[in-house]
This record gives structure tokens, C-alpha cells and sequence, in this order.
């Protein structure tokens, strides 16, 4: 079966017939903030089109963003369903948010199912902003691993567009030590440099933050370069670590978490995204956790 | 003094090693008394305040240590015992998918065991635990109470702390299975069932038998609901023998009160509150001692013999500058009072001597030269850590320059402060809907316009108002007229402005003898931008709640007229600061 999260973005509608393509018979299910229902109504019935042309059977679910208990429970719920009558998924995590892609996948992995992710890129995003107004960062359920008593806090963040987003959390969290990733120039836009270079230097006066470089578009999805980033952290410390960067550093955070007991899934959602978050689709990259 | 680091790190308290927090704390009688007695208090200011730092030096581990130095005996009539809040263990939130009744005890159960695993990390080195008898004897007692067997062969505090890390990591095992909500837990632990039965047992210790124990939690606005119900039902407790409780929040106003049992706690009758925000309004004020003695033991741990004043010298132009203006105004007063005018020139010279400088000011001179020690000082807006940020900017300049580390030439301090008000500016435009929860973007333009028009009025007072031109913070007026939807979305833009410590609240006198108002104080550092005078005075504007709504929605200008804002003259002031 096939789970996705409905965006008004392109690549969301432009995504469906490359899951749909040989599910004929198959089901789909996509989920979608109540917050956004307005905004993602025409996406979702073009969704439900293109699956039905494909002989997919198809849902949309509702889901409330600012509620994770509720969102949780519906999550649960309905991948506990479909479960039934399915033994493989392919976790379309494109539009899909950092909460929504660890839950789905902690799930799923918990029934013992292996998962194919598949994640969609834009041809562009937007140059002024992506996103604003973040709620309070917050632990994820059933993936903010085993805490010590009397350990140092470690902040382990992959950045992104929204640089403003490490002070964000650093600001919470006041770790003892921080180690922020970078998504290397190679695959980044061409103020990624600038970015960064203006971070290092806001962050300067902070004693213990380091930077490491990863590549989230490589087959692992950086998972190699952020595990030697987090062998730093070794058991005396509690980890706390959040994705907010490229989307696919949601999958080697979740695959970390999995590994190293003493990592805690954080996340803040952002209650404004830019309608013009992204454009067009881009190449494919799949893989499986 | 080593040309690598800097003296002005401003690291959170927590992360300082011991001595290093101890040659730091600059102990204040105020509230010393209060947090080394058996009372319970709560400890309110924001962020960069110093409530870490007041809480962690009452502990155990620094009061030993502090003794040890001073070569005495450690006095355990007072055990301070830090417990931090902040803490991966403390903010899961797999709690919230049990019941009602499992996630209450669950939510405590962790808070309990953070609390117990402090104590015994506290008391290991009690020299009586040394003696095997004595720690067989504890270890009884706790396994009889508590219906557990301890491990053998290790002492009573590293048994404890097994028992502690064995239960956390169970308790967290049994959340994290997709069975969670299926388990009972009925191994969890209360404050009755661990801690007070803990504290008992350790009194059998001869060092202990008197011993008061402090629990000091440290960021408690971080507990969950029923964390901080189950702590402020620990503040109830009515007897206050054996412990109390110290509590450090950044607003109390966000605090929730309530008990376990649906009552509440009450401010006299449960606990005193201690609000560590300062007056500052010179630099003879607790603030400003405070400041003086802080710069004063970071440049002597750096080996630097300068005094403050020294180390962050004003320009001489500035000097001369101030000097002449004062001059004048001084001459001014005398004409107008009388050679034997005595107080009433004094407070002439304080209001309008510095406004007079600003005034004559060419308009096409560049922007006001800021240094001086005095001058951070009042930047500082009355927060430590305020204070030291301008200063840690400043030497990491000389660093970069590779120039003498004697002092900090007043271009450099200047540099800097532009530097960094200029950085308040350009975060507060680029909106602090990025960097503060429940900020929409709406709400982030309305809150720069709000600081903007007031900088604009600031302004306008500095260089054109006849009775308090550098008064630089504002009390609110008219709430009663103002439409209550604008209250609320005026006291909302207070709110971001303050979590994000561009506003700050402090309590004074009111013009009602005997009564104290609420007034605002926008971080000064924005001012120098904006060339305005930070130092201030002791003088607030009254603003009506429909003109400051105005200012923020519509960008509407602040009227500049004199509606009887008047204070109490300097030397009132001073004696009400100081009760």
C-alpha cells in the first residue's frame, strides 16, 4: 500500500502516478492537517482521481497538527487497518512532515514490516521563506529512547533552509554541547554557503558547537557521516536530535534513534508554511528502512 | 592572562566547573538569607538572570567546596541538593497516551526518581558512609521501606543510584513498547513513597541528624502539569523540618499553583517569592554593585588588575563632551534655583545634562560614541548575562586584532555595541516569528512596529521634552477605556517581546504612595541604533493601552506630551530603591 501526506505542493499531485504506476489493486492512504484542509482540498481530490484511474483504492484521513495525541491515535489507527490486509509499504514521505514520517515509520517497523520510502524532489523552493511560526519543540512518542539521569544534554541538529531554526532550538534545549550538520554544497542552492558561513558566525560566542558535513541525497541518506557525528555523544550523554534540513535526514535520524538508545526524536512544526514552499518535481530517490 | 580565552564566556551555569562557579557567584545578603533557610521560596527572572547560578551555589557541591577553600569544616545544618528540570527524562511526552491516572503517576514517578538520584549523588561522600556498618544499616532500612533488594558489596548511595537507573530505564523500556498503554505500572514512586522515606534514613547518619535538606529545582516551568502539581503539593507540606523547597521559574505568572489535591499554593502562606531582576536606574543601585563586583572578579581570575572602569574607559571626547554639557545645565539650574538650590539643582543636572549633550549634538554628526563601563552596565537592562555578551563581543575583538589585552578602547566598545544593537534590529525585522513559539508573523511585525514607534517617541523626548527627556521605560494607562480584545492582543505582543528579552517587566513605586506598579523597560541595547541614551532615568512614560495597540497594529506614532508622568525626585528614588 501506499501512505502519503497531502500538500498543496506540485510535486505532491505530480508524485501520485509514480507510486500508482504498477499498485493497480493496491491501497493508498493520505493523510492531511485539518489546519491545511483548505489549501490541499484540489490536491486531494486530484489525488483521489489519479488513484482511481489507476485502479488504487484511496483515502484521505484528517489529521489535527496541533494536537499530536490525536494525530498519534489517527495515525495508529488507520496504519494498524491497513495493515490487515497488506504485508508491504511504500511510505511516500515527499510532503509528508518530520512527525508524520517518524510515526509512520516507527509503526510500521514495530508490526516488523520493512518499508520503502520514496521522497520526491522540487525543481525549486521558494527564496524568501519557507516556513515560520514554530510551536515548542517537543520529544517524539515512542522514539525519545532511554534517557540517564545525570548526563549532559547533546543537541544534535541537521540543518536547512531556516538557519534561524538551530538558534531555535539551541535556545530550548541549552545543551551542553552542540553538533549541527550541513548539507554540502554539491546538492544545496547557491546561498547554502552563505547561510551556513552566517551561522558559524551567530553561533561563534557559544562554547562547544561543532559542524560536521553530510550528504542527506546520498544512498544512506548522510547516514554514515551523521553516525560518526554521534559517536561524539557516547553514553554519558542524553542526545536530542531533530531534522530540519532535507527531508531524507528524517530517515537517518529515525534509523540512528533505532541504533543508539541514548538519541531522543525532537521536532517543532510550524504553524505558516509558504504557499510557494516549492515547485515542480524533480528526481526520485528511494530506499528502505 | 591568556590571549586564547576570553573572561567574559558567558556559559550556562551548569556547564562551569565547580571552582570556577564559586570564583564567579557574587553572593547577594538579599537573597542569601532567604534561599539558605528553611523556607520555601520560588526565584523568578528571566532568562540570564542568574537563577541557576543562585540555586547551584547553594548546593551541596559548592557550599562543600566553598568550605574546603576557606579551610572550615562543612556545616550540615543546610544540604542543598540541585535538581535540574530541563532534562531529556523530564520532557517525554509518551505519558500523555497512558490514562489519566497512569500518566499522573508515571510523570511524578520520574520527577521523584530525578530528585532521589541527586540526593544520593549529594550525600556519597558523607564521611560516615565510609563506615560498612552504616551502610549495611541504611541499605535495611530503605529495602524493609521500600520492599526491594538492593544489590550486595556496594555502598548505600551507589545502591540507591542502581535502584534509581534501574527503575528509569524500565519504566522508560515499558513507554516505548507499542504495549504501553496496556501496562500498569505499579512500580512507580511519590514523594512519600521514596523521597521522604529516603531523607529520613540518611538523618540516621551522625552528620545528618540535624541536617535540613534544600531541594533546589532548578527550570520547573519545564514539568509537566502533573509534575508541577505534584511539586507544589511537596511546597504544601506542612511540615517544613526536614526539607524545603526552592523553585526557579523564568514567570511566575505561567506557573500553574494548583496541588495534586486541587488545592493551590499561596504566595506568604506556602512560599515567598524572590524576584531576582534589579532596579537599575545608576550605578549606585544593587544592580550596578553587582555588576561591578561581577566584571571586577572575571578580570581578576584573568589576572587583569584594572578595575572595571579601566578595563572599559570611556572616550575622553565623550568625557569632555558630558563634562561641558553638564557644565552648562549645572549653570542653567543655578539661574533658575538659586546658588543654594542644593537638591533641586542636583536633579536638574541629572535630568538634563545628558538629554543637553544628545540635544546639541550636530544633526550631521555621526552616531553617539557608547562606552564606558557605566554605559554597559545600563545596557545590560539589569541581566547578567546582558551584561556579559557586549563584553565577550568586545575582547574577541582585541583577540582578532592581536592588540593589547590592558583594556578595551572605547572605539572598540563602541564598535561592538553598534554591532550588536544593530543585530537586535535586524532579528527583530526579520521577525521573531522564526525564533518565538506563538509568534505568528503578524504578530512579529506588529511587535517591531510597537518597538519601533517607541524608539521613535524616545527620541523625540530626548530631544525636544521639557520634564523627563531620557525617560526610556513606560508604564501602561487607560486599561479600563481600552477595548478588552486590544488588552489582550497588547498584553500577547508583551508576552513575545518579553520571551524573546526584547521587553523586560520590573515592579516600582506607582505615584500612589505606598502602592507599586507594573512598568517596561525595552532592552536597552537597541537604543544606541537608534542614538539614543541608554543609561535613562529614573522617570517612566504612561502610555494609554489604545495608543500602544495603535502603535503596534497600525504603526500609528506614540503622542509626545508630558500627561503628568511625573516620578519622585532623584533622592526619593534612591532611598525606596534601596528597601
Amino acid at each position: 500500500m501506499i501512505i502519503g501526506f497531502a500538500s498543496w505542493e506540485d510535486r505532491f499531485v505530480l508524485g501520485i502516478p509514480r507510486d500508482v504506476c504498477d499498485q493497480r489493486g493496491e491501497r493508498a492512504v493520505f493523510f492531511y492537517y485539518s489546519e491545511y484542509a483548505d489549501r490541499t482540498l484540489a490536491a486531494r481530490e486530484a489525488a483521489l482521481r489519479l488513484c482511481g484511474d489507476a485502479g488504487v483504492l484511496a483515502k484521505t484521513v484528517e489529521v489535527p497538527q496541533s494536537d499530536p495525541k490525536a494525530a498519534w491515535m489517527i495515525l495508529s489507527r488507520e496504519v494498524s487497518e491497513a495493515l490487515q490486509a497488506v504485508t508491504s509499504v511504500r511510505l511516500n514521505i515527499t510532503t509528508m512532515p518530520r512527525s508524520a514520517i517518524w510515526s509512520c515509520l516507527w509503526m510500521l517497523n514495530s508490526k516488523g514490516l520493512s518499508v520503502e520510502y520514496a521522497y520526491d524532489r522540487p525543481e525549486g523552493y521558494a527564496r524568501d521563506w519557507i516556513s515560520r511560526d514554530p510551536s515548542l519543540p517537543r520529544l517524539m512518542y515512542k522514539m525519545s529512547g532511554i534517557a540517564g539521569l545525570r548526563r549532559r544534554t547533546a543537541l544534535l541538529l541537521l540543518s536547512g533552509y531556516d538557519m534561524e531554526r538551530v538558534e531555535y532550538f539551541l535556545r530550548a534545549y541549552e545543551p551542553s554541547v552542540a553538533s549541527i550538520g550541513v548539507q554540502t554544497s554539491l546538492h544545496a542552492d547557491l546561498q547554502n554557503d552563505e547561510r551556513v558561513a552566517d551561522l558559524k558566525k551567530r553561533l561563534s560566542h557559544l562554547q562547544d558547537v561543532s559542524f560536521f558535513e553530510l550528504d542527506a541525497y546520498d544512498s544512506g541518506c548522510g547516514q554514515s557521516q551523521l553516525e560518526v557525528a554521534a559517536k561524539l555523544f557516547g553514553p554519558e550523554f542524553n542526545v536530542v536530535a531533530s531534522s530540519l534540513g532535507p527531508k531524507l535526514t528524517a530517515v537517518s535520524l529515525f534509523r540512528l534513534q533505532k541504533k543508539q538508545e541514548n538519541v531522543a526524536l525532537a521536532y517543532a512544526y510550524s504553524r505558516e508554511y509558504n504557499p510557494g514552499y516549492s515547485h515542480g518535481i524533480g528526481e526520485r530517490l528511494t530506499g528502505t528502512v | 592572562m591568556s590571549a586564547r580565552q576570553n573572561p567574559f564566556v558567558h556559559a550556562g551555569a551548569n556547564d562551569l566547573p565547580p571552582d570556577i562557579l564559586l570564583s564567579y557567584y557574587i553572593e547577594d545578603g538579599s537573597y542569601s538569607r532567604f534561599l539558605q533557610s528553611r523556607r520555601n521560596v520560588f526565584l523568578v527572572g528571566e532568562r540570564g538572570c542568574g537563577k541557576s547560578m543562585a540555586l547551584l551555589y547553594n548546593s551541596w557541591l559548592i557550599q562543600s567546596l566553598r568550605a574546603t577553600q576557606q579551610g572550615l569544616s562543612f556545616d550540615y545544618g543546610l544540604v542543598g541538593i540541585y535538581v535540574p528540570c530541563n532534562t531529556p527524562l523530564l520532557q517525554k511526552v509518551e505519558t500523555e497516551l497512558l490514562g489519566a491516572v497512569q500518566e499522573r503517576a508515571v510523570s511524578e514517578h520520574f520527577l521523584v526518581l530525578s530528585v532521589t538520584r541527586e540526593i544520593a549523588a549529594t550525600l556519597a561522600t558523607t564521611p560516615s558512609l565510609k563506615d560498612a556498618q552504616r551502610n549495611a544499616e541504611l541499605l535495611s532500612v530503605m529495602a524493609y521501606v521500600l520492599g526491594q533488594d538492593f544489590p550486595s558489596g556496594i555502598g548505600f548511595c551507589d545502591a540507591i543510584t542502581a535502584f534509581v537507573d534501574r527503575s528509569v530505564r524500565e519504566t522508560q523500556q515499558s513507554l516505548n513498547t507499542p504495549s504501553a498503554f496496556d501496562a500498569e505500572y505499579r512500580d512507580t514512586f511519590s514523594f512519600a513513597s521514596l523521597i521522604l522515606p529516603l531523607l529520613r534514613c540518611v538523618k540516621r547518619l551522625p552528620e545528618l541528624r540535624d541536617s535540613h535538606f534544600m531541594l533546589l529545582i532548578d527550570d520547573a516551568h519545564y514539568l509537566n502539569h502533573w509534575q508541577s502539581q505534584a511539586l507544589n503539593s511537596w511546597i504544601a507540606y506542612r511540615d517544613h523540618s526536614l526539607f524545603s523547597v526552592k523553585v526557579a521559574v523564568a514567570n511566575v505568572a505561567k506557573y500553574p499553583m494548583f496541588t495534586s489535591s486541587g488545592g493551590a499554593i499561596l504566595e506568604g502562606h506556602d512560599y515567598m517569592q524572590l524576584d531576582m531582576v534589579r532596579q537599575l536606574h545608576n550605578e549606585r543601585t544593587d544592580f550596578g554593585q553587582l555588576a561591578w563586583q561581577l566584571i571586577k572578579r572575571r578580570l581578576d581570575r584573568f589576572g587583569v588588575a584594572a578595575s572595571p572602569e579601566t578595563f572599559f574607559p570611556m572616550s575622553p571626547t565623550l568625557e569632555k563632551d558630558l563634562a561641558a554639557a553638564e557644565a552648562i545645565v549645572r549653570q542653567e539650574a543655578i539661574t533658575k534655583f538659586g546658588p543654594n538650590g542644593g537638591r533641586k539643582i542636583a536633579d536638574y543636572v541629572y535630568k538634563y545634562a545628558r538629554a543637553h549633550y544628545f540635544r546639541s549634538r550636530s544633526p550631521r554628526a555621526n552616531r553617539p560614541e557608547y562606552s564606558g563601563f557605566h554605559t554597559l552596565v545600563f545596557l545590560s537592562t539589569g541581566v547578567v548575562r546582558n551584561l556579559l555578551i557586549p563584553c565577550y563581543w568586545m575582547y574577541e575583538k582585541l583577540l582578532a586584532q592581536s592588540a593589547s589585552l590592558n583594556c578595551i578602547p572605547p572605539s572598540v566598545q563602541t564598535e561592538a555595541i553598534l554591532e550588536r544593537s544593530q543585530g537586535l534590529w535586524d532579528r527583530l525585522r526579520g521577525g521573531l516569528d522564526k525564533i518565538v513559539p506563538n509568534c505568528s508573523r503578524e504578530d512579529a511585525t506588529h511587535a517591531y512596529q510597537l518597538l519601533d514607534q517607541l524608539a521613535v517617541l524616545f527620541r523625540e523626548r530626548l530631544l525636544h521634552h521639557e520634564s523627563e527627556p531620557r525617560a526610556n521605560s513606560f508604564t501602561v494607562s487607560g486599561l479600563r477605556q481600552c477595548i478588552p480584545e486590544r488588552c489582550a492582543e497588547l498584553e500577547r505582543l508583551f508576552n513575545i517581546l518579553m520571551e524573546a528579552q526584547y521587553l523586560y517587566v520590573r515592579s516600582g513605586p506607582a505615584k500612589d504612595k505606598g502602592k507599586r506598579e507594573w512598568y517596561y523597560v525595552p532592552n536597552r541595547l537597541l537604543w544606541p541604533e537608534r542614538g539614543l541614551d541608554p543609561h535613562g532615568q529614573h522617570a517612566r512614560v504612561s502610555l494609554k493601552a489604545e495608543e500602544l495597540w495603535a502603535a503596534a497594529i497600525s504603526n500609528a506614532s506614540l503622542p509626545l506630551v508630558d500627561d503628568g508622568s511625573e516620578q519622585p525626585v532623584l533622592f526619593e528614588s534612591i532611598e525606596e530603591e534601596t528597601e
